[in-house]
């Protein structure tokens, strides 16, 4: 009896351990969901970022095109980048045209972590500065945002409180950590309380040594 | 119409409406030029078709089942090659078909469950179609237990099923000489089942070598910690059972052989991608990592039916011969996707995760066999009852996962 409470014990004591212990960061998914009237193309998008408040340089830079299916543009911040972020900038691609947002997610471990209404995500005040953007129109009864571009290197720097609600972001996994926990806790219990009643007698699940 | 008739009537009716499915998703594959069938039916399979190329054909792709098939139907049929690669899909896809309702079948007769052969055959169809459940919003990338836009992954799945309870009733008797075989007869001695075993194995390597890369090993596993268990036992059933290890292994000989030498073909002779390159360890999920973001959830997405199954009956997987193999093999073939790996430029291929997508179609399989058995034999209540319901709803998704991929 002792011997199997002192196995509970080292078992929950694991558990916590690898609940409470650091865990590695996830990579960190921007998501702008185009609208349908967005022409289908192949068109390229920039995402600048900036660490430690050194400035966007050329470098730092990521490429992603629109998924012409889903109308996606995806952007993958690695996880080495957590807690160094100051900056965003997105750079839509160098034509004149208007570019349809109706949703902007942001996700971390496979999971989405927070969703964006494009108008509060596109409002003034998270935006920092913007260039070679002739307008930027709110829609709140489509819940959608129309930014018209020009062909003069068009871009939005997203405000500093934006950029740290995103950069805070990045998961460690706890959910996951404590999911799997879980699980193999109600395993557990679900054998000790055997759910199902007795072995069968005509089953080959029933066959054992 | 009589009852045999009736089943022979919805069988041949499932039957053709998976091959319309599989005609028309491989036609779609193949106008895909980055897609396997493409690769497989346009890069490959013509250097088959000259004589200065055969080997070279052979050591691209050593696993040539599917290129034979197709082949076949091209040559001695002279079907245009697109239609004869849908063909051999389709004739394999039926196959898979077949086996699984030919395994619930078996399992419903002599565990006698309450379900007919017509749920059978559904319940069959399902098999060779469910999908995880997934969503394009989440990055976990969850692998398929029926990854349909492979060809050979697809065409070793029928071989695979058959392999993998007939060794459930092999170690059955085994252990129990009264033991008489759910799936296949063995009352009467073990000899020709494990001929039968040895064939089949050899089959599934000839088609993907992926699904023996990952029995063998666990099988392996399994009976050495038997062994090893009887061996502390001392109840004298080490020494009888050795033996009975000698003989699984001489089952896998020929298609250990032949898997040696398709490695030797890819790493050694030239191989896919010609020469350089080999068998690599690397750091834990470095390879997965790079496709998924979270492989826990990913595996919760492609098993979410299965483990939902354990959860309810954690004994039977634990106890049950089927259960223990089909975990064993879960267990090394996530080890195998975790640390291995091709060096050079097929090491972002991720070729060491089809023998996982294998052990997860087998434990799908089990999991279905536990939950009829449960259904049949203990829904007494409503709190059990309720719960098989969940379980179903859960299969019921994955069955929809795979019906939006094929319509």
């Amino acid at each position: 009896m002792k011997k199997k409470w002192i196995l509970y014990g080292i078992a929950l004591l694991c558990m916590i351990l690898f609940i409470i212990l650091p865990f590695p960061a996830s990579d960190l998914s921007l998501r702008l969901v185009l609208d349908e009237e967005y022409p289908i193309s192949t068109d390229t998008f920039y995402l600048y970022y900036e660490t430690d408040g050194q400035g966007f340089q050329g470098d730092q830079m990521l490429t992603a095109t629109v998924d012409a299916e889903k109308g996606i543009v995806t952007f993958r911040l690695a996880s080495s980048l957590q807690g160094r972020l100051t900056g965003l900038r997105i750079d839509l691609p160098n034509t004149e045209q208007v570019v349809g947002i109706k949703d902007v997610t942001v996700s971390s471990a496979g999971v989405v972590k927070h969703r964006y209404h494009p108008c509060v995500f596109l409002a003034p005040e998270n935006l920092k500065a913007q260039n070679g953007i002739r307008t930027i129109s709110l829609v709140n009864a489509r819940a959608k945002a129309y930014v018209g571009t020009t062909p003069d290197d068009p871009y939005l720097i997203l405000s500093d409180p934006l950029t740290a609600q995103i950069a805070g972001m990045f998961s460690h996994y706890l959910l996951t950590r404590i999911l799997v926990c879980l699980f193999l806790v109600a395993c557990f219990a679900s054998y000790r309380k055997n759910l199902f009643g007795e072995k069968q007698v005509n089953s080959p699940q029933s066959n054992t040594n | 119409m009589k009852k045999e008739k009736t089943d022979v009537f919805f069988l041949i009716l499932f039957l053709t409406v998976l091959a319309h499915l599989t005609y028309v998703f491989v036609m779609k594959e193949l106008a895909y030029q980055f897609s396997d069938y493409n690769g497989h039916v346009y890069v490959y399979l013509p250097n088959f078709l000259r004589r200065d190329t055969l080997l070279d054909a052979w050591k691209m792709v050593p696993y040539c089942a599917y290129h034979v098939v197709t082949l076949l139907f091209y040559k001695l049929a002279l079907i245009p090659l697109d239609v004869s690669a849908a063909y051999a899909a389709i004739l394999f896809a039926m196959f898979s078909y077949l086996a699984f309702y030919w395994i619930l079948q078996r399992f419903s007769v002599t565990a006698k469950l309450e379900n007919g052969s017509f749920k059978n055959m559904a319940l069959a169809f399902c098999l060779c179609i469910v999908q995880p459940i997934n969503g394009y919003w989440m990055d976990a990338a969850p692998y398929s237990m029926n990854p349909l836009y492979n060809p050979t992954y697809m065409c070793a799945r029928g071989f695979s099923i058959l392999c993998f309870f007939l060794l459930c009733d092999i170690f059955g008797k085994q252990k129990n000489d009264n033991y008489r075989g759910y799936f296949f007869r063995v009352e009467e001695g073990l000899t020709k089942h494990y001929v039968l075993l040895g064939i089949l194995l050899f089959l599934s390597a000839m088609a993907k070598p992926t699904f023996a890369e990952m029995l063998i090993p666990a099988v392996a596993f399994t009976m050495l910690a038997e062994w090893i268990f009887r061996i502390f036992r001392k109840n004298g059933t080490a020494k009888p059972y050795f033996q009975h290890c000698l003989f699984m292994l001489l089952c896998a000989l020929p298609t250990l052989l032949y898997i040696f030498l398709q490695f030797a073909a890819y790493f050694l002779f030239g191989g896919s991608y010609g020469d350089g390159g080999s068998l690599t360890i690397t750091k834990f999920l470095e390879v997965w990592s790079v496709y998924s973001q979270n492989v826990v959830l990913a595996l919760a997405l492609s098993l979410a039916f299965p483990l939902f199954m354990i959860l309810l009956d954690p004994a039977s997987f634990l106890t049950s011969e089927a259960g223990r193999l089909s975990l064993a093999c879960l267990l090394i073939s996530f080890l195998e996707a975790a640390f291995l790996g091709e060096s050079g430029p097929k090491l972002l291929h991720f070729d060491f995760i089809w023998p996982l997508m294998s052990a997860m179609l087998l434990l799908f399989t089990v999991s279905t066999l536990r939950l009829l058995s449960l259904e049949s034999h203990r829904a007494a209540t409503l709190s059990r009852r309720i719960l098989l319901g969940i379980a179903w709803f859960l299969f019921a998704l994955h069955a929809l996962a795979g019906l939006q991929i094929l319509l």
